[in-house]
C-alpha cells in the first residue's frame, strides 16, 4: 500500500503511514457492512458470504490491471470488451474440444495479453490518449467477441473448467476469491517492490520527468496494458465458468464497476497516487453494496442510482483527502 | 501647497513564496504625469510587484490606493477596472487569435449589438483605429497574431495596454511596462518612446528595464530594488548609468565567490591521444540549430552564452536525450552513443533541466522516489528487477547530508515541502549518484537563494575535481564567466565565439554580452548593445525566479502567448 507517493518507507509499519483520509474506505465498508447486516437477515449467511466472495474476486482481478493503468495516468476503456472477447473465444474453444483447465488458461492469458498488447501499441505508437485508444479497442474487441459466438448465448460443459471458478480449494472460499487474493498479492509486490512498479507510479507523477531521468516510457506503458488485458481475461475466464456460458452481455459492467472501486478506493485517476491495497479496499465496498442492495430486494434501477451517487461522493471525499496530501 | 493626490500609493506591501520573503515593505507612490523606473537584478522582487498591482497575484501585507482610494485587485481584469494596465514582458497574446480579437481579448462585451451578438466588424473598427494612432496602421487587424514577428508583436501589445484604458475611458491610468523593449527593434523602440512621451501628460507609468540608457532619457525617478527591498527612490536627474549600475548591484561579493581558486581548466588523462570525455560532431536541427560541435575534456567546465533565441537550450536538450537532432551524434569517450534519454543516461551524460518542477523533479513524490529514479535501471534494483530499497536509501541520507538539503520530514518529504535551493540540490544529487562522465547544467542557479547558490557551485567544482566533463548552459552572465574554463558564444544556433575565462583573467560581462548580438541588430554605442543584449539575457530568470508552479521554457515560442488568457481574469484555462 504505497499511498501518497512514491516512496514506500520500510522502516515504518505500514499502519503509521496511513492519513486520515486513508482511513474513509475502511470505515465506509464497516458502515455499509453494519447497516446491511442490520437491514438483511441472508446478508451475512454463510451461502451469501461464499456467493460475495466469488463476486469481489472476479471485480479484483479486473480492477487490478486496470488500476496499474490509472496509477500511470491512463485509462483502459477496453476491460470489459476483453471479458466478452476471452468468454466467447474459450467457450468455442471447450466446444471444439479443448477441456483441459491448463490449455483453456494459457489460452486466456494469450487472448488478453494479445488485447493489452494492441491497446499498448496503439497508445505508444498511434501516440494517441489511451482514452482513444481504447476507446476504439472497447468496440473493436465487444464486436470481435459477438463475432466469435455469432451474437449469441453458447454454451459449454467442461467440468475442470466450470469448477476454475465456484469450486472451493478451500473449503467455505471460492476459487475466483482465492485467484483474486492471489492477483492481488503479485500485483502488489510489482507495484511496490520492483522496478516496474515504481516506473508506473513515477509516470503517473510527471512522464516528462521520467523520460528526461533515462527510462523506456513505452516498454513500461505496454507492459501496464498488456497486465490489464490479462486480468481482465482472467476475470472473463471467471465469469464464463461460472455461468457454464457466454452471451453478448458478458462483462458490460465490468468497466463501470471497477473504475468505481478504483475511485472508491482512493486511487487518483490523474495517475501517481493511490494504490492496488486501496483497489481492494474499493473492490470490497461495491461488492457489498451490490450484493448488500440486492439481498435487500432494491430495484435494479435504485440501485444503478444509488452506485452512483456513492462513486461520486467517494470520488469528492479522495479528491478533498489528495488536496491535504500534497499541497504541504 | 497641499500635495495632490497620487494615482498609485504603496505602503508596506510584502509578498513570500513558500516561506521565501520576495518583497518586504515596499512603499512608493507615483503621480500624475510621472514616469518612474523600476530596476533591479533578477530576482529582485519586480515582476513580483508588478504581479500584485495588476492583479496577478494577492499581497501577503501592506495597502495599495489608487486615488486616494483603498484596492486590492483580484484579477487582471480587475486591475483593467481600476485604471491598472500593463504590458507583460512576453507579449501576452494569442497565437491563433486575429490581431483585433487580441486588442480587445476579454473586453468583447464592450462590442455588443443590438442582439447582444459579437459585433467583430466594430472591434475591429476599434482595432484599426488603435493601430493608426500607434503608428501600426499597416498592420492587419485581421491577420492572426502568431503569424507576426516578435517585435510587432510586442509593439500590438503596448497599444493593447494603452487602447483598453481609452475605452474603459479612464482619463489617468497606470500603466505598467515590463522590460516592454526587449524584443522590439529600433524603429518599434522609437515608437515606444514616443508612446511614452504621449502617456506622460495624463498617465503614470512604472517602467522596467534593463535597458539603463532609456530609463535615463525617459524616466522622472528611478527605484531600485535588492532581495525584494527598495533601497533607492531619487530623481533622475544627474545620475549615470554606472550610478544606475552601481545601486541596482550594490552587494558586493566575495572574490572568490565561485571558487575560482578550484579552477583547474580541465586534465589530460592519456595526454593528448585521449579521447575528449564529451563531444558533440555536427549538430544540425531543423529549427535552425547548427552545424555545430564541440569537445569537452575531464574535468573542465564549459559554459554556453547565448540570447534566448541563440538555439543554446536545444544544444542541452540535445545532450541530454530530450530531443532528438536531425543530424549529429554526441561521444562520450570516444564512443559514438544513441539518440534519446536512455542512451543519454546509458552513456553516463546527466542533464539537469532548466524547468526543475516540470522537467527535472516529480514534485509530488519524495526525495528519495526522485533521488532513485534515474538509478533504478542499475544501483537500486537486482537484475531480476527488484528494488533495492535500502541501499537506495542509504544513498540518498548519505548524498542530501552532504549537499545540506533541509527537508521537513527527511528523505520522505515531497519535494513540493523544500525551498527552490533545496530541490535543485536533489536535483544534483539525483544525477551525481549515477558518477556521470558528463553533467549538463541548464541554468543551474535559477530561483535559488544565495546560500543553496554557494553550495551548488561547490557542487559543481568537485565534479569538475572527480574529472566530470561539465558544461553549463546559462542566463546568468556572471555565474557563467565564473564558473567556466572557457565560454561557447552562440548567435543564431551557431556557435561563433569561444573565450577563454582562465581564473587569473575572467573577462567582463559587456566583453561577451557584445558578442552574443545576432549581426544586424541596430546597435549604438558598445554600450548599448551590450544593455540590448543583457536585456534578452535577463528574460528566463526574472520571470521565472519566482514562479512557483510552471515556469515558461526559455525557446519556446508558444508559451507566453497563453499568457493571455492565463491573466485575464475572466477565463480559465
Amino acid at each position: 500500500m504505497s499511498e501518497q507517493s512514491l516512496s514506500l518507507p520500510s522502516a515504518r509499519p505500514w499502519l503509521q503511514q496511513l492519513r486520515p483520509g486513508d482511513l474513509l474506505p475502511i470505515a465506509v465498508l464497516a458502515a455499509l457492512i453494519l447497516f446491511f447486516a442490520l437491514r438483511a437477515e441472508s446478508f451475512l449467511s454463510p451461502a451469501n458470504l461464499l456467493i460475495m466472495s466469488g463476486q469481489a474476486g472476479i471485480l479484483l482481478l479486473v480492477a487490478l490491471g486496470a488500476t496499474l493503468v490509472i496509477l500511470m495516468g491512463s485509462i483502459d476503456l477496453s476491460v470489459g470488451s476483453i471479458i466478452l472477447l476471452t468468454a466467447a473465444i474459450l467457450s468455442r474453444a471447450v466446444n471444439y474440444g479443448i477441456s483441459d483447465p491448463a490449455l483453456i488458461i494459457l489460452v486466456v492469458i494469450l487472448v488478453g495479453a494479445l488485447a493489452g498488447l494492441v491497446n499498448g501499441l496503439i497508445f505508444t505508437f498511434g501516440k494517441v490518449p489511451s482514452f482513444i485508444a481504447t476507446l476504439g479497442t472497447l468496440s473493436f474487441f465487444a464486436g470481435l467477441g459477438l463475432t466469435v459466438i455469432g451474437g449469441r448465448s453458447i454454451y459449454f460443459d467442461a467440468p475442470g473448467v466450470l469448477s476454475l471458478s465456484i469450486g472451493q480449494w478451500i473449503p467455505g472460499v471460492q476459487n475466483s476469491a482465492v485467484i483474486g487474493l492471489i492477483a492481488l498479492a503479485l500485483v502488489a509486490l510489482v507495484t511496490n517492490r520492483t522496478r516496474f512498479g515504481l516506473y508506473i507510479y513515477a509516470i503517473g507523477g510527471n512522464e516528462r520527468v521520467v523520460r528526461l531521468s533515462g527510462i523506456g516510457l513505452r516498454r513500461v506503458k505496454i507492459l501496464a496494458f498488456v497486465a490489464s488485458g490479462v486480468t481482465a481475461a482472467l476475470a472473463g475466464l471467471l465469469i464464463a465458468s461460472q455461468l457454464g456460458s457466454s452471451g453478448p452481455s458478458l462483462g458490460s459492467t465490468a468497466l463501470l464497476d471497477s473504475l468505481a472501486a478504483i475511485v472508491v478506493g482512493g486511487t487518483a485517476l490523474s495517475g501517481g497516487v493511490g494504490g492496488v491495497g486501496r483497489t481492494f479496499l474499493g473492490v470490497l465496498i461495491i461488492t457489498v453494496l451490490v450484493n448488500g442492495l440486492n439481498q435487500m430486494g432494491v430495484q435494479d434501477f435504485a440501485q444503478t442510482m444509488i452506485k452512483g451517487a456513492v462513486i461520486v461522493l467517494a470520488a469528492i471525499f479522495t479528491m478533498a483527502s489528495q488536496r491535504g496530501l500534497t499541497i504541504k | 501647497m497641499a500635495p495632490a493626490t497620487p494615482l498609485l500609493k504603496l505602503t508596506g506591501i510584502a509578498k513570500s513564496y513558500d516561506g521565501h520573503q520576495v518583497l518586504s515593505d515596499v512603499s512608493l507612490s507615483l503621480k500624475r504625469g510621472e514616469i518612474i523606473g523600476l530596476l533591479g537584478e533578477n530576482g529582485a522582487g519586480k515582476s513580483t510587484l508588478l504581479n500584485i498591482l495588476s492583479g496577478v497575484v494577492p499581497k501577503d501585507g501592506g495597502e495599495i490606493r489608487r486615488n486616494g482610494t483603498v484596492i486590492a485587485p483580484r484579477s487582471y481584469r480587475e486591475a483593467n477596472t481600476r485604471g491598472i494596465f500593463r504590458v507583460f514582458q512576453d507579449p501576452a497574446l494569442i497565437g491563433n487569435l486575429t490581431v483585433a480579437q487580441n486588442l480587445w481579448f476579454g473586453w468583447e462585451s464592450l462590442f455588443r449589438n443590438a442582439a447582444g451578438l459579437l459585433d467583430q466588424r466594430a472591434m475591429q473598427e476599434a482595432a484599426r483605429g488603435v493601430l493608426a494612432s500607434g503608428n501600426l496602421a499597416s498592420v492587419p487587424v485581421t491577420k492572426r497574431v502568431g503569424a507576426l514577428p516578435p517585435g510587432l508583436r510586442q509593439s500590438l501589445d503596448i497599444a493593447r495596454a494603452v487602447a483598453l484604458a481609452d475605452r474603459l475611458q479612464i482619463q489617468d491610468p497606470v500603466i505598467l511596462f515590463d522590460e516592454p523593449t526587449t524584443a522590439l527593434d529600433q524603429s518599434h523602440e522609437e515608437n515606444f518612446l514616443h508612446l511614452l512621451d504621449r502617456l506622460r501628460g495624463r498617465a503614470g507609468v512604472v517602467f522596467v528595464s534593463h535597458r539603463l540608457g532609456e530609463v535615463l532619457r525617459s524616466c522622472d525617478r528611478v527605484l531600485v530594488l535588492k532581495d525584494g527591498h527598495l533601497v533607492t527612490d531619487q530623481p533622475v536627474a544627474g545620475l549615470t548609468e554606472p550610478d544606475l549600475h552601481r545601486l541596482m548591484v550594490g552587494r558586493e561579493r566575495g572574490a572568490n565567490y565561485y571558487l575560482g581558486d578550484l579552477q583547474r581548466g580541465g586534465q589530460d588523462k592519456g595526454g593528448a591521444a585521449a579521447p575528449p570525455r564529451l563531444e558533440l560532431r555536427d549538430l544540425r536541427l531543423a529549427s535552425g540549430v547548427g552545424p555545430l560541435g564541440f569537445t569537452i575534456r575531464p574535468g573542465e567546465v564549459v559554459g554556453i552564452a547565448g540570447t534566448d533565441g541563440s538555439g543554446k537550450r536545444r544544444v542541452a536538450q540535445v545532450l541530454g536525450g530530450d530531443i532528438e537532432p536531425d543530424q549529429g551524434e554526441t561521444l562520450v569517450n570516444g564512443q559514438s552513443i544513441g539518440k534519446g534519454s536512455v542512451a543519454a543516461v546509458g552513456a553516463g551524460i546527466a542533464f539537469v533541466p532548466g524547468d526543475r518542477q516540470a522537467e527535472g523533479l516529480i514534485t509530488s513524490a519524495s526525495l528519495v522516489a526522485n533521488f532513485q529514479l534515474p538509478s533504478l535501471r542499475d544501483l537500486f534494483a537486482t537484475r531480476l528487477g527488484f528494488w533495492r530499497e535500502t541501499p537506495a536509501r542509504k544513498a540518498a541520507e548519505q548524498r542530501f547530508r552532504a549537499l545540506e538539503v533541509k527537508a521537513p520530514d527527511g528523505i520522505d518529504s515531497p519535494v513540493l515541502a523544500l525551498s527552490g535551493g533545496n530541490q535543485q540540490k536533489v536535483l544534483l544529487a539525483k544525477w551525481l549518484e549515477r558518477a556521470p562522465q558528463v553533467l549538463v547544467l541548464e541554468n543551474p542557479t535559477q530561483g535559488v537563494d544565495s546560500g543553496a547558490r554557494e553550495a551548488i557551485y561547490r557542487t559543481i567544482r568537485q565534479a569538475a575535481t572527480d574529472g566530470i566533463a561539465v558544461l553549463i548552459v546559462s542566463d546568468d552572465l556572471p555565474e557563467l564567466i565564473g564558473l567556466s574554463d572557457r565560454i561557447l558564444v552562440m548567435v543564431e544556433g551557431r556557435i561563433t565565439r569561444e573565450i577563454a575565462t582562465p581564473p587569473e583573467a575572467k573577462p567582463e560581462e559587456a566583453e561577451i554580452v557584445a558578442d552574443m548580438i545576432p549581426a544586424g541588430t541596430p546597435a549604438g554605442a558598445p554600450e548599448d548593445a551590450a544593455n540590448v543584449a543583457a536585456d534578452q539575457i535577463a528574460i528566463l530568470p526574472s520571470t521565472s525566479a519566482f514562479t512557483p508552479a510552471h515556469p515558461i521554457p526559455s525557446d519556446d515560442p508558444q508559451a507566453p502567448l497563453s499568457d493571455l488568457a492565463r491573466i485575464s481574469g475572466n477565463i480559465h484555462v
